[in-house]
């Protein structure tokens, strides 16, 4: 009789896999429930989104724990898509962009527990727990809620880290005991840093850290760019890409002129005035042909209509900020030209 | 939303004869399309497309509704909340970006709900597994499914038990949080890991892993045209960097 085909070595064995789809599949069904918490936790604070972030940790406990009883890396991540799977094909509210989701909250665990051995410290899944969670609002914000404040972001991700760290490092460490305490899952237990030098933790922590750091500082000098608070106005019309104007785009065609309001009722003695010129906001948005005319709009619905080629030879016609609003120095024209509370500027053929 | 995943193999709907892995890419495309789009007038012809591919699969409007109307009043809130909130822009910026908020959301989210309702998580984890993944994973997925009904029924009775018990495992309070994740998470977890062991020596005692490869019963089938409209699929998704 033959002996058989010898069993193949694996990285994660029949009973790492087994385990991974089961807590996968208990976060997959549980997940509706906390959604619905999170719903209701909305409604009681009296805001759209973002209070539910308080329970942003239940999302991911799951991820550090199949992480921590498995003690491989990677686990984290594959249980992020499982999870990720589950609550699409159970009829998540967000679709697709779920999977997406779990899978970046289980790769960030794996990440931060990558230096952390097979059975990672508590302080190392509280912080595993808090990054990940935290995750889910800067992915959310990148694919959905452009304009909210800076302000408001940071508050939604402080909430989802604190509640990551609790709920997702802290509880799974808990509950790891207990489920080891009572011979519910046979852990292979291992001392801490036990199996591998310590100077390859030190390394590798090392490494992490400085990667880490590296990331940050190449985003925040490369890509961040801050979010703008500030006023905007629409250029459109016969052009060929419209956009929504930003005077912190336009900081070095700033100008300063000095300009004199002549109204029919109002008049401004020459003041200076700082602001980037409309020629150089126009030639951003490359004009068509057979453009002519630029009509200035203010949120009020009153307009100003300028001759394109005009403005072209006048860099002293300026688009200021004025508080919270936009504003048309038009140094040269009368009065009634001079529009508050600018929203479009929109490039037409004629009037 | 609750959705029940359509039985490709039994409907007679064009899009569910497409092979599981093309309507993935598919609904990946229709994501970066949807996600692309910055004018409220396009997001709006794309939303009437979503729709459109619901009625080519036959799917009723009265089960549509039921299923999606949670969604529909969340966009409703999202569109109010840029209205109303948003700050020292004009008005009709605010219009503009509130109904192309909210109809990118519900392009996604309808999008997936079309995907999910013409493609079974079972076909899905076959065709990968027949298209070179390895057959372990598959499995895994397929192991996760199966025992989400187990689950869902297990995490019912917890609930309903803690709750008959006094325990307020269903108040959106930090308390509340706390009382849901003891009495709630750590009983289903023990049930769940007290599957693992048994479940896995017995997959084993069936030498499952012993070769790198496995058979097929059931092939779940590649044709000509699911190449040619993964093909559109890619082709729209990378023109809409450049056209939109």
């Amino acid at each position: 009789m033959s002996a058989g085909p010898k069993r193949r070595a694996y990285y994660f064995s029949t009973r790492d896999l087994v385990l991974i789809a089961v807590v996968s599949a208990a976060g997959g069904v549980l997940s509706t429930y906390v959604g619905y918490l999170g719903s209701l936790m909305n409604k009681a604070v009296g805001v759209p989104f973002g209070a539910g972030q308080w329970m942003a940790g239940l999302h991911v406990f799951w991820f550090v724990f199949a992480r921590a009883a498995v003690g491989r890396t990677g686990a984290a991540t594959l249980a992020g898509v499982l999870k990720g799977l589950v609550e699409m094909f159970a009829g998540s509210t967000h679709g697709l962009p779920i999977v997406l989701v779990s899978l970046v909250e289980g790769l960030l665990v794996d990440a931060v527990l990558l230096p952390a051995g097979k059975r990672p410290s508590l302080g190392s899944m509280c912080l595993a727990g808090g990054v990940s969670s935290a995750s889910n609002v800067l992915v959310f914000q990148a694919l959905y809620f452009s304009g909210v404040s800076v302000g408001y972001v940071g508050l939604m991700t402080a909430f989802a880290f604190v509640s990551g760290a609790i709920l997702g490092g802290y509880f799974a460490r808990g509950v790891l005991d207990v489920v080891s305490s009572a011979r519910v899952l046979n852990l292979d237990e291992e001392p801490e840093g036990a199996g591998r030098a310590p100077s390859f933790r030190v390394i590798s922590t090392l490494v992490l850290a400085v990667l880490l750091a590296g990331g940050a500082v190449f985003y925040y000098t490369q890509v961040f760019e801050p979010f703008w608070t500030g006023p905007t106005c629409r250029v459109e019309g016969m052009v060929e890409r419209s956009y929504e104007y930003r005077p912190i785009d336009f900081e070095d065609d700033s100008v300063t002129v000095t300009a004199e309001l002549q109204g029919a009722v109002t008049y401004v003695p020459p003041t200076d005035y700082t602001g980037v010129p409309v020629a150089s906001i126009l030639e951003r948005a490359h004009v068509q042909e057979p453009a002519e005319k630029v009509r200035i709009v203010a949120s009020d619905g009153y307009y100003a209509i300028f001759d394109l080629d005009d403005l072209a030879d006048r860099p002293e016609v300026i688009l200021v900020q004025d508080k919270d609003t936009l504003r048309l120095v038009a140094a040269g024209y009368e009065g009634a030209y001079w529009v508050r509370m600018v929203s479009r500027i929109v490039v037409c053929a004629d009037d | 939303m609750t959705t029940f995943p359509g039985d490709s193999s039994g409907s007679l709907a064009a899009p569910a004869t497409l092979n599981p892995i093309t309507k993935l890419i598919l609904l990946v495309s229709a994501c970066v399309v949807a996600l692309r789009i910055e004018d409220p007038l396009h997001a709006l012809a794309f939303f009437g497309f979503v729709i459109f591919g619901h009625v080519l699969a036959q799917v009723k409007p009265a089960i549509l509704w039921r299923r999606t109307r949670g969604i529909l009043i969340f966009s409703l809130i999202l569109f109010a909340s840029q209205v109303l909130l948003v700050k020292g822009v004009a008005w009709e910026v605010r219009v503009a970006n509130g109904a192309l908020m909210s109809l990118r959301f519900l392009n996604i989210v309808l999008s997936s709900h079309l995907f999910v309702s013409l493609t079974g998580a079972e076909d899905l984890a076959y065709a990968l597994m027949q298209a070179g993944l390895p057959y372990r994973y598959g499995f895994a997925l397929l192991t996760t499914m199966r025992f989400v009904p187990y689950f869902r029924m297990e995490a019912n009775t917890v609930l309903k038990a803690q709750m008959a018990r006094g325990m307020g495992v269903d108040r959106p309070t930090p308390k509340g949080i706390w009382l849901m994740a003891r009495h709630t998470i750590i009983p289903v977890t023990v049930t769940a890991l007290s599957k693992v062991d048994s479940l896995a020596v017995s997959m084993e005692g069936r030498c499952f892993g012993l070769y790198p490869d496995r058979t097929y019963r059931r092939r779940i089938l590649f044709h000509w045209w699911d190449g040619a409209v993964i093909g559109v699929g890619i082709v729209v998704a990378i023109a809409s960097f450049y056209l939109l």
